[in-house]
C-alpha cells in the first residue's frame, strides 16, 4: 500500500515536470518577438493641466526596436509627447503581416507605423492607410521619391559594403561590388540580404551598369551574374542582427548589410568595417493605419517627426540613417553630416531605391529570387 | 533537493501499480458524488472548446484563404502555382529529408539513453534525466546560438582542431545541411527520450527473465524481446519528433545555407516578404495534408495504437 501512494505521488511529480515542460518550450518558441510597451506618463500628466492640444490622449506608434527605437524614443517621441501633452505608447516590429493582419481584423490599436518604404507603396496598393494630411504635414525639404499620398519617409537608410577586419585590411579590402563578388583578389564566402531589393542593384553594379542607368532594373542580367557567383554566396540573411554575426565572426568575411547595425556593432569593438561608396539609399515611411481612431492626432505626430529640426536631432543620434528632409543639413555641423549614410557629397556614389519600380515588379522580381535560391 | 525530487519522480514510474483490477475502478467510479450530472467523458469539453477554437476555426479559415484569388473569388490558382513548379516541390522534398534524418538520428542516439535509464541505478537514473531535461528547459534559440558558437569558422570546434594542428581551412560545419542535422538533432532529443522511457519502464521484466532461463543469450533476448516490447515508444517518439522538424524555422534559417531552405521558411517569404497569403495558405495546406498522410501510413505499418 506505501509504495502504491508513492508512485501516486512519484506520477504527480514527473506529470507536473512534463506540464512545465511543455509550457516553457511553447513560451521559449512564441517570445522572440513581444510588443514593447512604454508610456510617457509624466509628460500626459504635466500635459493635463496646462491645457496643450491633445492632453490626455493617447497615440501609438510602431517602430522597428533596438537602437533605431531608442533613438526615436530620445528624439521624437518623448519631445512630441512633452509639446503636446500626449503619451506615447510604444509597439515594436511593424512587419507587413502584422500591419495587414490588424487592418483585417478591424482593431487598429497602432496609429502611426514606420514601415518599409517598399510596403508603404505596397500596402497603399491594399488599402491598409489613411491618407495623409498634407495642410498639417509639409513636403519642403522632404525626399521627394518617396513621398505618396499615403506615406512621407521616416528616414534614409543605406546598404553597403562590410568586411571582417582580422582577415581584411583597410588598403587590402574590396572598394566597390565589382571587387565584393571578386574571389580571386577576395577570398571567402559572401552573406547578402535576402531580399533582391537592393541585391539586384548591387549585383548589377558590380558588372558595370552606371548609377545613371540603373532604373529600370535588368533583372535578366542581374540574374545571370548571380548564377556566375552563387557558389561563393553561402548565407542569405533575413535579420540585421544575423547580418552583423555572419561577418564579425568570420564566417562570411564579405557581406552586403544596413550601415547603421554595422556602425553600431563597431562602436561595441566588433572586428567589421564598412564603405559608404556604392551603397544603395533606401528608406522608411511614417503611414497611418487605416482605421486609426486618432487620426488626426497621428498627422500632427509626423508633421512633428519630419520637421527639420526633428529629423536632424534624430540623425545626429542615429548617424547610420540619414535624415529624409534635407532642411535638416542645414541645421547641423559639417563633422556630423560627414558622419551620415547619405550626406550631400556621397550622394552621387550612390543608387537611391526607385520605389515605384519596385512597387510595380516586386512580386515578380521576389518569386523569381526565391525559386532561383532554391534551384 | 532537486535530484530528490527526480528520484521520488522516478520512484513513481518504477513501481506500476498492476494490483488494481477493472472491478476496483468500477466501484471507485460509483463512489463518485454527483455521478449522474458529471459522467466521465464531460471533462473533455474544455479542452475540445479550446481546440476548436483556436485550432479548428483558425485551421478553416486557413483553407478557405487558400481557396480565395483576387477579389475574394473562389480558386485554385494557389494549388496549381504550387504543383506546377517544381521549385516547391523541390522544398517539400528537402523538408521531408531533414526530417526523416533528424529523426533517425534521435532515434539512434535516443534509444540507448532512454535504456539506460531503465537499466542504471536510481541514483544514475536521476542524473540522466535532469542531463535531458535541463537543455530541454532551455531556450530553443539560446540552444541554436550556442551552436552557432560551436560550429561556426572561427568557433570553438574549428579553433580547437587548428590549435592541434588537425587542419588547416577551417571545417564546414553550419550554413549547410550537416549544422541543420546537429542543432534539429539536439534540440529533438528529448521529445525521443522522454517518449521511449516510460514504455520501456513499463516492459515487464520477467519476460526478459523467462527469455535468459529458457536459454537465450543476453543479445538474443534484448532484440528478440525488448526491441519489439518497446516498438510503441519508437512509434510515439518517431511522430513527435518527425512530426516537430516538418515545421521547424528558426534553427534551419540560422544553421543552414543558401540550399537547405524548408517550408516553413517558404510560408514566412509568401506571409511576410510577399503578403501573398492564399499562397502561403495553400502550402501551409499541403504541408498539413503530407503530414496526416504519414502519421495515417505510420499507424498502418508501426502500430501505434498498441500506445493509447
Amino acid at each position: 500500500m506505501k509504495k502504491s501512494a508513492n508512485a501516486k505521488k512519484g506520477i504527480r511529480v514527473l506529470s507536473a515536470v512534463m506540464i512545465g515542460t511543455i509550457f516553457l518550450s511553447l513560451t521559449a518558441c512564441g517570445g522572440s518577438q513581444t510588443a514593447t510597451s512604454s508610456a510617457a506618463g509624466s509628460a500626459s500628466a504635466a500635459g493635463a493641466s496646462s491645457g496643450k492640444k491633445w492632453a490626455g490622449k493617447t497615440l501609438t506608434v510602431c517602430s522597428w526596436g533596438g537602437a533605431i527605437q531608442a533613438a526615436q524614443k530620445k528624439t521624437i517621441f518623448d519631445k512630441f509627447a512633452e509639446e503636446t501633452g500626449c503619451t506615447i505608447v510604444e509597439d515594436t516590429d511593424p512587419s507587413p503581416a502584422k500591419v495587414k493582419a490588424a487592418v483585417q481584423a478591424g482593431k487598429m490599436e497602432v496609429d502611426v507605423w514606420d514601415v518599409d518604404t517598399d510596403f508603404a507603396f505596397r500596402g497603399e496598393k491594399e488599402g491598409l492607410f489613411e491618407k495623409l494630411d498634407f495642410n498639417v504635414i509639409k513636403k519642403d525639404g522632404l525626399v521627394e521619391n518617396f513621398i505618396t499620398e499615403y506615406s512621407v519617409p521616416s528616414e534614409m537608410s543605406a546598404i553597403c559594403i562590410s568586411w571582417n577586419t582580422n582577415q581584411f585590411s583597410e588598403s587590402n579590402r574590396p572598394k566597390n561590388w565589382t571587387e565584393f563578388f571578386d574571389t580571386a583578389k577576395f577570398p571567402g564566402s559572401r552573406t547578402l540580404y535576402s531580399n533582391p531589393m537592393s541585391m539586384l542593384e548591387a549585383v548589377l553594379m558590380a558588372d558595370g551598369v552606371s548609377i545613371d542607368e540603373m532604373y529600370p532594373l535588368d533583372v535578366d542580367r542581374a540574374f545571370k551574374y548571380l548564377d556566375a557567383h552563387k557558389k561563393d554566396i553561402q548565407t542569405f540573411w533575413d535579420s540585421g542582427s544575423q547580418s552583423v554575426q555572419l561577418v564579425s565572426s568570420g564566417d562570411n568575411p564579405l557581406g552586403e548589410v544596413w550601415a547603421g547595425r554595422i556602425i553600431k556593432a563597431k562602436e561595441e569593438g566588433q572586428p567589421v568595417e564598412y564603405d559608404w561608396n556604392q551603397a544603395i539609399i533606401t528608406s522608411d515611411s511614417w503611414v497611418i493605419g487605416k482605421g486609426s481612431k486618432n487620426v488626426e492626432m497621428a498627422n500632427d505626430f509626423i508633421a512633428f517627426a519630419t520637421s527639420a529640426q526633428v529629423v536632424a536631432d534624430y540623425a545626429i543620434e542615429y548617424p547610420g540613417n540619414a535624415p529624409c528632409n534635407t532642411d535638416a543639413y542645414k541645421l547641423m555641423t559639417q563633422e556630423q553630416v560627414d558622419k551620415l549614410a547619405s550626406s550631400p557629397e556621397k550622394v552621387k556614389n550612390q543608387v537611391y531605391y526607385d520605389v515605384k519600380w519596385w512597387v510595380d515588379n516586386y512580386d515578380a522580381v521576389y518569386q523569381r529570387f526565391q525559386e532561383w535560391k532554391l534551384s | 533537493m532537486m535530484l530528490k525530487d527526480f528520484e521520488v519522480a522516478m520512484d513513481g514510474v518504477r513501481y506500476k501499480d498492476t494490483a488494481k483490477t477493472v472491478k476496483d475502478e468500477k466501484t471507485e467510479r460509483r463512489g463518485l458524488p454527483g455521478r449522474n450530472l458529471l459522467r466521465p467523458w464531460m471533462l473533455i469539453i474544455p479542452p475540445a472548446l479550446f481546440f476548436a477554437v483556436f485550432l479548428i476555426f483558425p485551421l478553416l479559415q486557413i483553407l478557405a484563404l487558400s481557396f480565395t484569388g483576387a477579389q475574394s473569388a473562389l480558386t485554385v490558382d494557389s494549388y496549381v502555382k504550387f504543383f506546377s513548379s517544381d521549385v516547391y516541390l523541390k522544398v517539400i522534398a528537402t523538408t521531408f529529408r531533414i526530417s526523416i534524418v533528424v529523426t533517425l538520428a534521435c532515434l539512434v542516439l535516443g534509444y540507448p539513453v532512454a535504456y539506460a535509464m531503465t537499466v542504471c541505478s536510481k541514483r544514475i537514473s536521476c542524473l540522466i534525466m535532469i542531463g535531458v531535461m535541463i537543455p530541454f528547459w532551455t531556450s530553443l534559440l539560446v540552444r541554436t546560438y550556442a551552436w552557432m558558437i560551436l560550429l561556426q569558422a572561427n568557433g570553438v570546434i574549428n579553433d580547437i582542431l587548428k590549435t592541434l594542428g588537425l587542419i588547416q581551412q577551417p571545417l564546414e560545419l553550419m550554413h549547410n545541411e550537416l549544422g541543420i542535422y546537429v542543432g534539429m538533432t539536439h534540440i529533438l532529443l528529448p521529445y525521443m527520450i522522454l517518449s521511449l522511457y516510460p514504455v520501456m519502464q513499463g516492459i515487464d521484466r520477467n519476460l526478459i527473465l523467462a527469455s535468459r532461463t529458457l536459454g537465450a543469450k543476453k543479445g538474443y533476448t534484448f532484440f528478440r524481446v525488448f526491441v519489439p516490447l518497446s516498438m510503441p515508444g519508437v512509434s510515439c517518439g518517431s511522430i513527435i519528433v518527425f512530426v516537430s522538424s516538418i515545421g521547424y524555422y528558426i534553427t534551419p534559417s540560422l544553421l543552414g545555407g543558401t540550399k537547405n531552405v524548408m517550408i516553413s521558411q517558404t510560408i514566412q517569404a509568401q506571409i511576410n516578404k510577399l503578403m501573398n497569403w492564399p499562397f502561403a495558405s495553400s502550402i501551409s495546406v499541403v504541408l498539413l495534408v503530407l503530414t496526416y498522410i504519414i502519421l495515417f501510413l505510420s499507424k498502418k505499418i508501426m502500430h501505434v495504437e498498441k500506445l493509447w
